[in-house]
């Protein structure tokens, strides 16, 4: 009688310790996984049922369920106009950022030089220093005493000092500089992977360079092209401090305007349905991306 | 050769750009006068006497910033070893869920981690420092556990069970075999972690409290009303001890490695 019952009562009084040491890795990754939970997942859950609340100014997060947040975002042109020139924005200065890295990430993939591990350490400098100092150094550079303007006036090209500091090109100068290693490194790593004997068997088939990159390196650096690209246009869509320093005062974009409803005007349900518009709207890039990449992968395949 | 003329002009042209902000930030500091001028006109320090004496920015600099960023790395380093160690020891269901989950914060933009949290916080409330920490260490971890993973999948597990074989209890062999092992990877997951808070402006612009305004927010703050070489100042004491902290990851680890996407 004894020795049936004793199996079943042993797994009853098994402890927590003995079940996390059949499961170690559990409890290694128990306590950051509850440090996410609690301090990442569950304030995003929160977020969300801020954005369907009412605005009640005495206790900015009302009681009432609503998509009065949503609606007032979409339906005013106002709102709309700023929703729209940001992606417009975030289009600009992913593309630039394209053209501009695809060669240099193409010449660092490929370069056997000694130098290569210093021009990667040079490009990730400026990304660790931080943007507020970049962009105190595009103040610096475009201002109206600005580098650029003694430049221009120097060389002739403008007599009187060009105004560039506080408005929209200053803003993409900026954001292009500022994201441009968010773009160079996806590039290399994709590019890394291209097989170079590949290159080398379109050529010896009588193609020409810009034949073999359009139809061999290009096609098959895709993924890092998306990643790269899908990164860029989400940071430049979301930026606040690039746009609120370069375009001075009266620009406003997505950040700028989030950061404002949440900090200054305080209306926290509207910011945070603007912020979810703004995720939204991040998203378009990265399903137009996945539909083009999954049709280039499926012919690839024939 | 033409061809190859233009070549050189473009990469030069690409560096230039990619570096005269913070270079031309650096310089502007020696300015004699209160104009932005790069190149500067004339010699002098009296902006870094100006920024010494300027109670709010080195507040922010010593007892916010790099005080919360040294605790930040520290939390880093001590969450993100586990984890690491779980995804590259053990084979077991959900692993690969666990991993994605650890990088999810890359994916969610660190204004919206910033937005979050402030809600949260608006409901339960935190010490001002603590919600900076925690803010902090949301986005510092994913890259940390990520260079802490690569540098463990580097090193050699068999030590381990040598150890174990040899009468080493696991968290023995855990302290004496394993962390020597990956201890400069470690160490530059650690420092990068201290960088990103130290930098970061997304994050804290939604999380500081009057006495907590970390070095980036204030100098934001400054920015948008006026700029003078004072901030030229800040900027180039802030990039000397990056580039150093950066200086000794490449040494530890190369900087490349903890990048990597």
């Amino acid at each position: 009688m004894n020795t049936l019952t004793l199996p079943a009562l042993q797994r009853n009084t098994r402890t927590l310790g003995d079940f996390l040491r059949d499961r170690p890795y559990l409890a290694l990754a128990a306590i950051p996984l509850a440090f996410f939970t609690v301090f990442l997942l569950y304030p995003l859950v929160l977020m969300f049922f801020v954005s369907v609340r009412n605005y009640a100014p005495a206790q900015i997060v009302g009681d009432r369920l609503t998509l009065e947040n949503y609606a007032r975002f979409l339906l005013d042109p106002f709102y709309r106009g700023i929703l729209l020139s940001t992606l417009r924005l975030a289009s600009i200065v992913s593309i630039a950022a394209l053209v501009l890295a695809y060669p240099l990430a193409y010449y660092l993939s490929r370069t056997a030089s000694r130098a290569k591990g210093w021009l990667i350490f040079l490009l990730l400098t400026p990304l660790m220093v931080g943007i507020v100092v970049r962009t105190y150094g595009w103040i610096v550079l475009l201002g109206r005493n600005g580098t650029v303007n003694q430049v221009l006036m120097a060389t002739g090209i403008v007599r009187e000092p060009a105004r560039i500091l506080f408005t929209e090109t200053a803003v993409v100068l900026g954001l292009i500089e500022v994201l441009l290693p968010y773009m160079i490194f996806p590039l290399i790593s994709a590019l890394q992977k291209v097989d170079t004997t590949l290159e080398a068997a379109a050529s010896t088939l009588g193609a020409g360079p810009i034949e073999v990159l359009r139809r061999v390196v290009v096609p098959l650096s895709l993924p890092g092209i998306v990643s790269g690209t899908v990164i860029v246009f989400t940071l430049s869509a979301g930026a606040i401090v690039t746009p609120a320093i370069l375009g001075g005062p009266r620009t406003q974009t997505m950040g700028t305007l989030i950061y404002q409803l949440m900090t200054a005007t305080l209306n926290w349900p509207f910011g945070a349905a603007v912020a979810f518009i703004l995720l939204a709207f991040e998203a378009i890039p990265v399903f137009f991306f996945f539909t083009v990449a999954a049709r280039a992968g499926g012919g690839r395949g024939h | 050769m033409m061809l190859r003329g233009l070549h050189r002009l473009y990469l030069v042209l690409m560096f230039v750009f990619l570096l005269a902000p913070v270079v031309v930030a650096v310089f502007t500091s020696f300015n004699p006068t209160r104009l932005n001028l790069f190149p500067p006109k004339g010699f002098s320090l009296l902006w870094y006497r100006e920024f010494l004496q300027a109670e709010n920015f080195t507040h922010a600099f010593v007892a916010v910033s790099l005080k919360l960023a040294v605790i930040v790395a520290v939390i880093t380093g001590l969450l993100g070893l586990p984890v690491a160690y779980a995804l590259s020891r053990y084979r077991f269901a959900g692993r690969t869920l666990l991993q994605t989950m650890f990088l999810s914060p890359m994916m969610v933009p660190q204004m919206v981690v910033g937005i979050a949290l402030l809600l949260f916080f608006a409901r339960y409330t935190f010490a001002d420092e603590l919600r900076i920490i925690i803010g902090h260490t949301l986005i510092a971890l994913p890259i940390a556990v990520r260079a802490i993973t690569a540098s463990l999948e580097g090193s050699d597990p068999q030590l381990e069970e040598a150890a174990k074989s040899l009468g080493a209890n696991p968290l023995q062999t855990f302290a004496r075999v394993t962390v020597p092992l990956i201890g400069s990877g470690l160490l530059a997951a650690m420092l990068f972690a201290f960088t990103l808070s130290f930098t970061d402006v997304n994050v804290a612009l939604f999380l500081t409290g009057p006495r907590t305004t970390t070095l980036p927010v204030e100098v934001f703050a400054y920015l948008r009303w006026e700029s003078t070489p004072v901030i030229a100042a800040v900027a180039a004491v802030q990039v000397g001890m990056i580039l150093l902290v950066a200086l000794v990851i490449n040494r530890l680890a190369g900087l490349e490695a903890i990048l990597k996407y």
